[in-house]
Order: structure tokens, then sequence, then C-alpha cells
């Protein structure tokens, strides 16, 4: 494999530095190319180095979660290359793939007294090396209205901008840089367009091992215990989806059956369907809506009677008892919904806003469970961990991950570009309705040279607000954006592009 | 048969000698006008290779190289091959809808016809709505220039990239010369300058557009076509959403 990518880079050359259509049509097709010359696959790369640097104030007296393995300091190093190759004028092969360094330092604990004490540097297997293979796969196309694709893709066929509800496939982008996150699943793809409409089936087997972001055990575990698990789950794990897409009246129509077996969530033989809508209304209005209608939820919720009676006879195993996806077989209907419009001033400023409703989200009672749990979670040695999250999935590292606990959302970014020709500036809010805890995310991006972009972020929560709070049990009151282990958060980003 | 076609060549000079009469005693209405424009900056179906330099605020330049092939019924679809930050961009316009496809983001983001085409002193529609016959209704007026015409169009539908537009076209080879773009308020917010007339492949037209910003007076944009090829055959499928970014 390694050798034969050697000579792919070799022939990299440019394809479309020509500078007319029968020299670009030569190069990708090859067909005016001479015999001995057609073997050569003809490939185009290009990528970008990134880097991306930032401070965190760790405040360990402000969260119920756990800050010892969130560095202070952090510099994710990306090294990204993507490669074209035209397999004859049907098929190509594409890879997009990143290479991470990271670093971590100055870690903080929570000192018993509300205050922070240091906390010696130590491995943080999230912030190890790793490979992010965002998309790696082959496109086959017999005919003009047949196409077959098999490997790595981001698919997204919902229409939502700073979310997607219906997205159960890909790693979750980030709302505050939804262009980010480039990383898709592994998947086999049969499509049909035709010139109004397209047809789409859809499979994709779950990732059940990596190491370093390289998957190594799809779809269904190996005849051996997994490790970590005191069971062993014979089950395969899967997801098959078909869509039907149609321009119909200038929008664009989504309407998408999916089927899962446990695929990255605790639902099993699980039916659920998906619409999306996108149009433009009043020439500069673009209103979108997206949902995703499902029968019961795979969300671990509280329990309650178990956190409330804490190592009770009843609660033998706190950590996985109080929390548990106990509505997974529940046949109450629980959509999740995004809708919002976007719209571009004279001035060339946009603004986007969008209003997020999930019916699985906590209530007031479950959000409070939560939080004493994650306070009761503290006192047990080990048991926060199992809260954080310490591995990595093989996706890049978001900026900031939305992961919505409550029901209702405003999500709004305005960005005005073109301040002294290169600088765009941009405001990006993400608000729970209920509590009106936010997240703020001012940014200011420098286009220095065509090739290299300069962004300064910065991350602001807002949870003073005595609105919605609940009580921690522990003399503290709570919202959703209490839970970061950070006061604020500034990263500075380099990107440049070759 | 020398005489035949002899005979067939004095008919075909004596007709056409017939037709250039007829046209140089009388001017073609606006509606024919109109659809020479749109015939010689916009085809029926072509495919071309463009450059756009940007010229900017503080004398810098931007250049994007992107190749545009329209089909039937006004779809078109861009690809970008350089700046490397726009690498692997697309655009598409299918009737009334257009996209862009962003490799970051890996899907398609619908776009409104005004926005402006990468940052540039062209709006998308100027690149990827030029149907000046469907879009606006146009008239004579008064061009200043005995050798040029003057169209004064008026926009038919909101979703038409300017309210107004005047356009001179040269009598000669009908070929667009300039044009001013106006806002509903009536004032003049962008210029063109046609410039360059080429043969491409047998198809005449300006090669070289100059786009100038009106309210920002250092910004304007160039867009010099570097090949052109009309009557190209291309499968519908490729004017469709999902074949973006593929």
């Amino acid at each position: 494999m390694r050798r034969a990518l050697v000579p792919l880079f070799l022939v990299a050359a440019p394809v479309f530095a020509q500078e007319s259509l029968d020299e670009i049509d030569k190069a990708a097709s090859a067909k005016e190319v001479p015999k001995e010359e057609k073997k050569k696959a003809i490939a185009s790369v290009n990528g970008y180095l990134d880097n991306r640097f930032q401070y965190s104030w760790i405040a360990p007296g402000t969260t119920p979660i756990p800050t010892n393995d969130a560095p202070s300091l952090q510099d994710i190093l990306e090294a990204n290359v993507q490669l074209h190759v035209d397999l004859g004028s049907k098929a190509f092969a594409y890879g997009d793939v990143s290479l991470l360094f990271q670093g971590g330092w100055l870690f903080y604990a929570n000192d018993g007294m509300g205050g922070r004490q240091s906390v010696d540097d130590h491995d943080v297997p999230s912030l190890r090396p790793f490979v992010a293979i965002n998309e790696l796969y082959a496109s086959w196309s017999p005919k003009p209205w047949l196409n077959l694709l098999a490997g790595k893709k981001r698919i997204v066929w919902g229409s939502g901008f700073a979310f997607n509800p219906t997205d159960l496939v890909n790693p979750p982008k980030d709302p505050t840089d939804p262009n980010f996150q480039r990383s898709g699943a592994w998947l086999a793809r049969v499509e049909l367009p035709f010139e109004k409409f397209t047809f789409t089936g859809l499979f994709s087997p779950s990732v059940l091992y990596q190491e370093n972001g390289l998957p190594y055990q799809l779809f269904q575990y190996p005849d051996y215990t997994p490790s970590g698990q005191s069971y062993r789950d014979s089950d395969q794990h899967y997801l098959v989806a078909g869509r039907f897409y149609a321009l119909v009246a200038n929008a664009d129509l989504n309407l998408i059956y999916m089927f899962t077996n446990k695929y990255n969530d605790a639902f099993a033989n699980k039916s659920r369907f998906g619409i999306s809508f996108s149009r433009y209304f009043l020439t500069d209005y673009e209103l979108h809506v997206e949902a995703l209608l499902q029968t019961g939820s795979a969300r671990s919720f509280p329990n309650h009677a178990c956190l409330t009676a804490a190592f009770s006879p009843a609660c033998a195993d706190p950590i996985h008892m109080a929390f548990a996806p106990s509505r997974v077989d529940s046949g109450s209907f629980y959509p999740r919904v995004i809708v919002g419009t976007r719209t571009l001033f004279r001035d060339e400023s946009s603004l986007s806003i969008e209003y997020y409703y999930q019916s699985d989200g906590y209530s007031d009672q479950d959000f409070q469970d939560f939080v004493r749990g994650l306070v009761l979670l503290q006192k047990i040695p080990g048991a926060g961990n199992t809260l954080t999250g310490t591995n990595n999935t093989g996706a890049l590292p978001n900026r900031f991950t939305f992961d919505p606990l409550r029901r209702h959302y405003l999500i709004a970014s305005y960005s005005k570009p073109r301040i002294k020709d290169d600088f765009t500036a941009t405001l990006v809010l993400i608000m729970g309705l209920r509590d009106l805890s936010a997240m703020i995310n001012p940014s200011v991006a420098w286009n220095a040279l065509e090739w290299l972009t300069l962004t300064l972020n910065g991350f602001i929560p807002v949870r003073g607000i005595p609105v919605g709070q609940v009580d921690g049990g522990n003399g503290r009151l709570y919202n959703e954006y209490s839970l970061l282990p950070w006061d604020w958060r500034i990263l500075f980003e380099a990107r440049a592009f070759y | 048969m020398r005489s035949r076609v002899i005979l067939n060549s004095a008919v075909f000079f004596v007709g056409l000698a017939a037709i250039a009469q007829s046209a140089l005693a009388s001017d073609p209405t606006p509606d024919q006008l109109l659809a020479e424009y749109d015939h010689t900056m916009s085809p029926k179906t072509f495919d071309a290779l463009i450059v756009m330099v940007a010229h900017r605020q503080d004398d810098t330049t931007r250049t994007y190289k992107f190749r545009a092939m329209k089909g039937p019924e006004d779809k078109i679809r861009l690809w970008f091959f350089e700046p490397a930050s726009a690498k692997g961009q697309e655009m598409l316009r299918v009737g009334e809808n257009m996209w862009v496809y962003m490799p970051n983001l890996k899907r398609a983001l619908r776009i409104a016809s005004r926005d402006s085409f990468q940052g540039g002193d062209f709006n998308n529609a100027d690149a990827l709505r030029v149907n000046y016959v469907a879009d606006y209704t146009p008239k004579y007026g008064d061009s200043g220039d005995p050798a040029l015409y003057l169209l004064e169009l008026t926009a038919k539908t909101k979703d038409a990239a300017y309210d107004k537009i005047k356009l001179w076209m040269h009598k000669g080879d009908l070929m667009p010369v300039k044009a001013e773009y106006y806002a509903a308020s009536g004032k003049m917010i962008r210029s063109m300058q046609y410039a360059d007339v080429k043969d491409f492949h047998g198809h005449k037209r300006p090669s070289h557009l100059v786009m100038r910003n009106e309210l920002a007076v250092k910004r304007f944009s160039e867009m010099n076509t570097l090949d052109m090829k009309l009557n190209v055959d291309v499968p519908p499928q490729k004017f469709v959403l999902d074949d973006m970014g593929r």
C-alpha cells in the first residue's frame, strides 16, 4: 500500500494548471495520452497545515466534572493531505487524511474548597497523536444515473446549518465552526441521481475497535470477549438507510428512513425517519427545517430514585445504574427538530439563526438529578473519568462540542467579512433557552495571504443568570454551561493551504 | 456540375447581400438585441475555463481559476481549481436555485443570487445567471454615441441580480461594450467594461471583463476567459445537487 502511494504523489502534478479545456480533458480522461502513459494514474493533491494553540482558564470549583485531564495550555498540530486519483473517466479514489500531534500542559484539580490546585503533567490518552482518516473512498459511476461508493465518507443529508439531528452517521460538527468537521463514517452507498430527484441506499457498520484513529474491528465483535466488557456482544452493529431527494418548487426536500442496530447508540432493531427542507424565500432569506422522528430515546437518563438514595442496595453499581438509557424501549414519540434561517445583508455580512428542539432533552428534574449524579460520582475515585471520555474517536478534535442536554436551544451566528479586505469578524451564540446559559464565541479571521489564514477565537460561557438553575446538592447552583470545566478560553489558529 | 456550383454561390451571395441590406435598413428590436447579448455572453451550452482576478482596496489581488459548464435550461456548474484555499469548491445553478459545495463542510449550501462571487466584485448572478432575456425587460435609450446601442433593462423579477442595467452594444458586431448596474434607489453600484473580443472555436465574444465596484473606488475584478467551447454534450446528472463534491 505504502509503495503504491509513492508513485501517486510523484505524478500528482496539478491537473488543472493548464490554459485550455483540451489540456484539462486530456489530463483528466487520458483519452489522448499515449498508450504506455495510460497506466499512470492522474492525481491531484492539496491540503493544509494547521496549528491550534489555546489557553483555558480551568475552573474546577465551578463544575461538577473532574478537570484533572483538562489541560490549560494545549497545542494541536495537524498536517492534512487530500489526494484525488482519477481511475479512468468513470471512477476515482479520494483520500482526506490528517496526522495530529498534540500536547497539553498545566493541569488543575479541585482543592476541596472551591479553589484549584496544580496537578503534575501526566499522560492523557485523548492528547496522544493520532491519524484522522476523514475520508477515504472509491467512487464509480458505470452509468450517469448510477454511482457506487465504498469507504469512509462524510455524507450529510440534513439542511441544518450548525447542527444536523438526522445525522446519525458522522462525528458531530462544531456549531462555532460548521465548516471545520470533515470526518465521515465507513459505509457503502448506492446512489441513483436523476435530474429532479435522487435515490440513495446506504449501509454503514459501526467501528467497534480503533487505535489512534485507525479502525480494526467493524460490524461485529470478534469471538473473544471485548476489552473492558464482561460479556461477549454477538450483535451486529450497523445502519441501513434509504433517502429520497427531490428538487420541488425550488426547494430541497429529503425524506430519510434509517434502520439501526446498536449503531453508535443503545437502540436495537430501530426504525427512524428524517425529513429536511431548504428554500429561499423573499429573495434573500434561506429557510430550512430538519427533523428526526423517533420513538424512544437512546440518551442516558439519570435514575432519580437511585440518585436520591445513593449507595443503597438499589444502587449497588451507581456508576452504571445512575445514568442509563432507560427510555430506549419507550413507545413515546421523541422528535428532534431544527428550524432556521440565513440571510445576507447589503454589506455582505450574514446572519444565521436556528432554533433546536429535542423532546428527549432533560426536564428540570432530570437535569438536577444529572448534576447531583455528577457531584456524587466525583466522590468515587476514578468514576469521573468515565463521564469526561478520554479516548478520541478518530475524528478531528472540535474547538467546541455541542452536546445538548436540555430541550430548547438558540444558535445564532453573525459574520462580517471583508473588513479592511482581509478580516472577517464572527460572533456565535449558543444558548440554552430553559436556563439562559450560553456559550459566546467571538472570532476574528485574517486572510493574511491567499494561502494563509490566522484566526483568534474566544470562548466565554455565560452561566450566572439565575433562571432555571438547579441545586447540585453541594451548596452550589448550576445551569447547563456551568458544566464546562473552564471559565474562558482563547484559541489562536494558523492554517496554511497548499 | 461546375456551373451549378457557381449558380448556387451566386444565389447564396445575393441572399446574403439582401439580409445585410435589410439589417442595415432597420435596427434590431430591443428583445432581439438582448437575445444577441445572451447568445454572445452565455450561449445555450458551453464549457469554459476562466480566471478571475479580484483587485482589492489595498492594491493586492486574489486570483481564482475555475471551469464553468453550462447545460440546457440554464443549468451551470463551476469547479474551482485555484487558489489552494478554494480548490474543491463547486457551484451549481438550476433555474432559480444556486448552491455552493464547500469541501471543508463536505456538503452544499444554498446561496442567493445577490451574494458576492468569491468575495470579488461580481455577484453570483453575474457568474451563474446570465439570462437577461428571462430576467429583464429591455428598451432603447440614448447611447450618446452613434456607433453604439443603449439598452435600458428593468428587472422582471426580484430574483434578478440588479434592479436596472444600462447596456451599451456595438452596432457593427453587436458585441457588448460596457454596462452599468443600478440599485432600486437609482444609485449605480457597479459598472462593467467588455474588451478583447476573441474567437473561441468559432464563437466570438469579449474575453476580458472588468467589473468595477462604484461604492469602493479602488476595487475591481477582472474575468478572463481562457477557453470556451459551445454545443457541449454534458450528461444532465452533472447538474444535480448530489453530484457536487463527487
